[in-house]
């Protein structure tokens, strides 16, 4: 199970990677292998606001469907395109095949997210 | 409860869950990749799960037409059936695969059936002079599906199943355990499984040993996954989801009958069996048919259809075919047509699709009667 250094982390295993006034989110290794073999992902709008802990989009797996969480608050800048043809990204590559970009409305909320220590530790009490 | 070899699946499997009371595999490798494995090589699956019941003594026979809808009188030894056991308002209870062993016979059933089905059996056996065993928690059962089955069987137990039929199987002693092997499968695929009663010892050593010789042929071991997104490409109805008796007490008629089901090819009107007299009487409104999304998404059981924004119907098996489509099986309006267009709403969007026939693949390309292999 990959978890990677630099990122925050969610309870719902969304990874957020900042830049400058951005966050680009995805969802995490262990993430990508409780869901299995990803088939669809349902992307949002690009220009849509949204808030700490809605709903981004729904990912289907074969077997299940599950929501993504934003992690932040903000504005939806980007979106992740390819995804929408190779959804099976997200199981090769979870922390490079990024779902949104989100302009950060609060940068304050980062602070309750997890780091990568916190993160591990969270998943051995799963 | 747990598999014989629970440990290996825990050990090996990528996901496992609860399936009818059992901690089962669901997958190892991945969904998609043990589907393709089956299409292309070889599967290996741990069904041990399902129900077995011995029904033995001089009516047994006589019994099993009564309580199964097939006649099950002519395949000889050793060989089975495809049969399904029926309420009294002709609904699915669950369908089976009646073997005939010669002195006995064996029912194969869902194990989401287990006690019931035992307990519908057992209920009816005071009236017969029949002995009805459970062997659902003891008896093995280890499927092999592919299209590299058939070289597989032959290194393994120098049986060719080219020369058996479907549904014929046969009894041989391997290292002191006797195993029925049966030419059989819920995949579409040709293939064999394994019914045996043995220790944790030699059901770990005969898994690990199907695995090793079936090393070359590409083999792996496959989970409950894709065995349901197989027997969906494949068309088949599975009991619980596609087929069930919703226990309409106050109807004459409960829902799904083998004929709203297109299971009427397991049907014997010759002789009596329970469930015929309601069967005779129904007016077919409604019917399991199959379909393939035109646009992207995954059908899902529930899921409502629709023809010119009236509801017709649900679906009640889906998933997304090797070549990515959404496909599966719906309980929809009888008097639709192949062909036909459908929209099913997926999440609150209409998505277009067409009622089709099964199988999903081209049977050309897949499946026990493709054409090259």
């Amino acid at each position: 199970m990959i978890v990677k250094e630099g990122l925050y982390y969610t309870k719902k295993h969304e990874w957020l990677k900042v830049e400058g006034n951005t966050g680009i989110v995805g969802i995490t290794d262990y993430a990508q292998e409780e869901l299995g073999d990803i088939a669809y992902i349902d992307l949002p709008e690009k220009g849509k606001e949204i808030k700490k802990s809605e709903e981004i989009c729904e990912i289907e797996s074969v077997k299940a469907v599950s929501e993504v969480y934003s992690p932040v608050s903000g504005k939806i800048i980007d979106i992740n395109t390819e995804l929408g043809d190779k959804p099976e990204k997200v199981n090769e590559a979870p922390y490079d095949a990024w779902i949104v970009k989100i302009e950060l409305s609060n940068k304050e909320e980062i602070k309750d997210l997890m780091d990568k220590k916190k993160y591990e530790d969270y998943l051995k009490s799963l | 409860m747990r598999l014989k070899i629970h440990d290996w699946h825990e050990e090996n499997a990528k996901k496992m869950a609860d399936y009818a009371g059992f901690e089962m595999p669901i997958w190892y490798s991945g969904i998609k990749d043990e589907h393709l494995t089956v299409r292309n090589n070889v599967g290996l699956f741990d069904v041990s799960h399902m129900g077995e019941i011995i029904v033995e003594g001089r009516d047994a026979l006589e019994f099993l037409q009564y309580l199964t809808t097939n006649d099950i009188s002519k395949p000889p030894p050793i060989s089975a059936t495809y049969s399904l056991i029926l309420n009294e308002r002709g609904a699915i209870k669950d369908e089976c695969l009646v073997y005939n062993l010669g002195d006995k016979y064996m029912v194969v059933y869902d194990a989401v059936a287990v006690a019931k089905i035992y307990e519908w059996f057992s209920l009816f056996s005071r009236f017969y002079d029949v002995n009805i065993i459970n062997k659902s928690y003891d008896m093995q059962l280890y499927s092999i599906q592919g299209p590299k089955a058939e070289s597989l069987c032959k290194e393994l137990f120098d049986i060719d199943i080219k020369e058996m039929w479907w549904f014929q199987a046969k009894k041989i002693n391997y290292r002191g355990v006797d195993i029925i092997v049966s030419k059989s499968g819920y995949t579409g695929e040709n293939g064999f499984e394994l019914f045996f009663e043995a220790d944790l010892k030699y059901c770990m050593d005969l898994w690990k040993e199907i695995l090793e010789k079936g090393k070359k042929y590409g083999i792996k071991p496959c989970g409950l996954g894709a065995r349901d997104t197989l027997r969906i490409e494949a068309g088949y109805t599975l009991y619980g989801e596609d087929t069930k008796e919703k226990q309409l007490l106050s109807t004459d008629i409960d829902s799904i009958t083998p004929l709203e089901a297109g299971l009427d090819f397991a049907l014997s009107f010759d002789k009596d069996f329970i469930g015929k007299k309601a069967l005779k009487n129904q007016k077919l409104q409604k019917k399991i048919m199959h379909f393939r999304l035109k646009e992207k998404g995954i059908p899902r059981e529930g899921c409502k259809i629709f023809v010119n924004e009236k509801i017709i119907g649900e679906v009640t098996s889906g998933t997304l075919s090797m070549s990515g489509d959404g496909i599966g099986l719906c309980f929809v309006d009888a008097n639709l047509n192949i062909g036909d267009k459908i929209y099913i709403e997926i999440r609150g969007k209409k998505k277009e699709g067409k009622i089709v026939k099964p199988p999903f693949y081209d049977p050309k390309k897949y499946g026990a009667f493709r054409e090259v292999i």
